[in-house]
């Protein structure tokens, strides 16, 4: 298990790139940058038990999802098309629950960035203001974080 | 009137705290915030403590739904409830700041129904908690929190598709009643209002208390009721400094904090008061602190239609049935946020992304089933309970039923393809989905989650049969009282705010018309 939260984050992003990849390969890797800073923010002020619990989602991922292709752990060692297969299948175990803690939150995540509610066809223009639905654009988003990180809530270690 | 009071952050503190009440309320949720309101406009000297941390309505308003989720609700919403023998695990979801689980809502409300009421009454002997007696209390919250009707222009394209389908199979959808006020239906209220249209108590009661002189303190955890031979005197605990660590600190320096107070209200929700119960040594006199918690247990249905549904266009909630009641079903529109809809889709790589590009052509309908209490709080390692939840073999036996009901619900509307609450199951048209066998779907791979949580210091006639008297009386001690979800003495089949902020409604006035012992 990755014990600082450096491992935690490279194993989440070894996870994403699997989880987000198109035909033509991974999601922008200025993207997953996004995701990843989003991620710890959202660890911080998640709480300990939040980080237990996604630890021990990525820890099975990284660790036993290889096995399922035939593969020698870790899951950053396997192509991406390999990852995708591995962790398929380890979804469809009794191992699927775990698992989906970890997807949900970087689903969580990536499903907020403009450019995926772009791609997906989520769109709300002209429909209400900023703020509404999951849209606050990158601009606003980095407002709100750092406004309310710094001054709001702190949670600052 | 007294000077008006104020929010005030245990992390701001610097060194420990003692203060004095007539009132001490542990929790700012749907009843402590009641409690908090209507006492301290009867007078009394009240302080709220909260767990959590605040977060101002207007800075709600920033958040997107992640931020949210990380910053007010209770393990950014992935506390779980152990399933034990053949029940799924449950994802509950709570809040955990200033407003409690009422700024996470969808805002709905139901008063308590008419014959969960006479069960009180005939079966449990509360005579108190009937039609009658209970129809003021309601009215006097549904005056303060606004509860409205949803219109017909705000149902989302993806509700009104649910709703024709039902029709079609003979089920009578009703409108929802929420609190809201100014509500421009941009279906995101369980992660902040963008236009503080949710009514929830600290948009409502907790300015009231504050009004009329109560202090709140956020970031201030409470360790234990203070007890004095058979009364409780206080509280004491622990100013939270920020850190939210995975380890121990053992070295760091703790800020105390210790309230004297005639009276004590607990209302820490059904996950925390039995906790707090059990620390201050109430649990070891009554065996039903933290037992007969009910959950609702609640499933969802995804559907997908030939054209696009824009599922997040229009109000979150808007229209349900009862028509399945008699089953012990309960069927509620909702809309949940594009991430989760994409985190549902089966896959990884090309297949999820594929599954992803269907959202906007998603409808989503939920149901929840009416339990009998089969869910245990226990404390646990660290600060947070072990929950386990066991269903009886006639509420498993629902979980295929509502699953069957609402796809076939979907597919009289028109659906293309549903997707059922399994994990790892792909999208099925009609003739998959007939030939489903959700009869034997392994409680594992089932989806299941809870919003409502109830009943682990239930109300009663006794101490023999419960924790708490119908007046909100911890048995046994004077000067206490639980005033939240853990004191409704059964499941209610319906999201229960309103039943939680009559109930606690009654309990004040029951304390501002008695003086402390």
């Amino acid at each position: 298990m990755a014990l600082d939260r450096e491992g935690l984050k490279a194993q989440a992003r070894v996870f994403a790139e699997a989880l987000f990849a198109r035909e033509s390969g991974p999601p922008p890797a200025a993207r997953l940058d996004w995701v990843m800073a989003e991620l710890d923010d959202f660890l911080e002020h998640g709480g300990p038990r939040v980080e237990l619990l996604l630890r021990g989602g990525l820890a099975l991922a990284t660790w036993a999802a290889p096995a399922f292709v035939g593969k020698l752990p870790p899951l950053s060692r396997l192509s991406v098309e390999e990852r995708c297969t591995a962790l398929d299948r380890l979804e469809h175990t009794p191992a699927g629950l775990p698992l989906l803690a970890v997807k949900a939150t970087l689903c969580f995540l990536y499903y907020e960035h403009p450019d995926t509610l772009r791609e997906t066809g989520i769109t709300t223009e002209g429909e209400g203001e900023p703020g509404c639905l999951v849209t606050l654009g990158a601009e606003g988003a980095a407002a709100a974080a750092g406004s309310i990180g710094a001054a709001a809530i702190g949670g600052a270690r | 009137m007294s000077r008006p009071g104020t929010y005030l952050r245990g992390r701001d503190h610097r060194g420990d705290l003692t203060l004095e009440a007539d009132v001490v309320v542990v929790g700012s949720g749907a009843g402590g915030a009641v409690v908090a309101a209507e006492l301290a406009e009867a007078g009394h000297r009240v302080i709220v403590v909260e767990e959590g941390p605040r977060v101002a309505p207007e800075e709600i308003q920033r958040l997107r739904p992640s931020q949210h989720l990380a910053r007010v609700w209770r393990d950014a919403g992935m506390t779980v409830a152990i399933g034990v023998g053949d029940t799924p695990a449950i994802n509950v979801t709570m809040g955990r700041a200033v407003g409690g689980s009422s700024i996470v809502t969808g805002a709905v409300c139901f008063r308590t129904p008419e014959h969960v009421l006479d069960t009180w009454v005939k079966e449990r002997g509360l005579g108190n908690l009937s039609v009658a007696h209970l129809a003021p209390l309601f009215d006097a919250v549904e005056r303060a929190v606004n509860v409205e009707e949803v219109p017909l222009t705000q149902r989302s394209r993806g509700t009104a598709r649910f709703c024709e389908g039902a029709e079609k199979l003979g089920l009578v959808m009703e409108p929802l009643r929420r609190n809201t006020k100014g509500c421009n239906g941009c279906g995101r209220c369980n992660f902040g209002c963008p236009h503080g249209a949710k009514m929830s108590v600290d948009m409502t009661y907790l300015p009231r208390a504050i009004a009329a002189g109560a202090d709140v303190w956020s970031d201030a955890l409470v360790d234990r009721v203070l007890i004095e031979g058979d009364r409780a005197v206080g509280v004491e605990g622990t100013l939270a400094d920020g850190a939210r660590t995975l380890l121990p600190r053992p070295f760091a320096k703790k800020r105390r904090f210790r309230i004297r107070a005639g009276r004590v209200v607990v209302a820490a929700g059904s996950y925390h008061t039995p906790l707090l119960l059990a620390r201050s040594g109430v649990a070891a006199k009554n065996p039903h602190v933290g037992r007969h918690m009910t959950l609702h247990p609640g499933f969802r249905m995804f559907a997908r239609f030939e054209e696009r549904i824009e599922g997040w266009k229009g109000a979150l909630q808007s229209a349900y049935t009862r028509s399945l009641e008699r089953e012990g079903l309960t069927l509620v529109g909702l809309f949940v946020p594009p991430g989760v809809l994409a985190a549902t889709m089966p896959g990884f790589g090309p297949e999820h992304v594929r599954g992803a590009a269907k959202i906007p052509h998603l409808a989503v309908f939920g149901g929840i089933l009416h339990d009998e209490g089969g869910g245990t709080v226990r404390p646990g390692p660290g600060r947070e309970p072990i929950a386990t939840y066991r269903m009886l073999r006639e509420e498993r036996a629902k979980i295929p039923r509502l699953m069957r009901v609402m796809g076939d619900i979907f597919f009289a509307a028109g659906a293309k393809e549903v997707f059922p609450p399994i994990i790892g199951q792909p999208g099925v048209d009609a003739d998959a989905f007939r030939g489903l066998d959700l009869d034997h779907v392994p409680s594992l791979r089932i989806e299941c989650s809870s919003q409502h949580p109830l009943g682990t210091a239930r109300m009663g006639l006794s101490a023999e049969s419960s924790v708490v008297s119908d007046d909100g009386a911890v048995w046994g001690l004077r000067n206490l009282f639980v005033a939240d979800g853990s004191i409704v003495p059964t499941s209610l089949g319906v999201n229960p705010q309103l039943t939680i902020m009559a109930l606690a409604t009654r309990i004040a006035w029951g304390m501002r018309e008695r003086r402390a012992a």
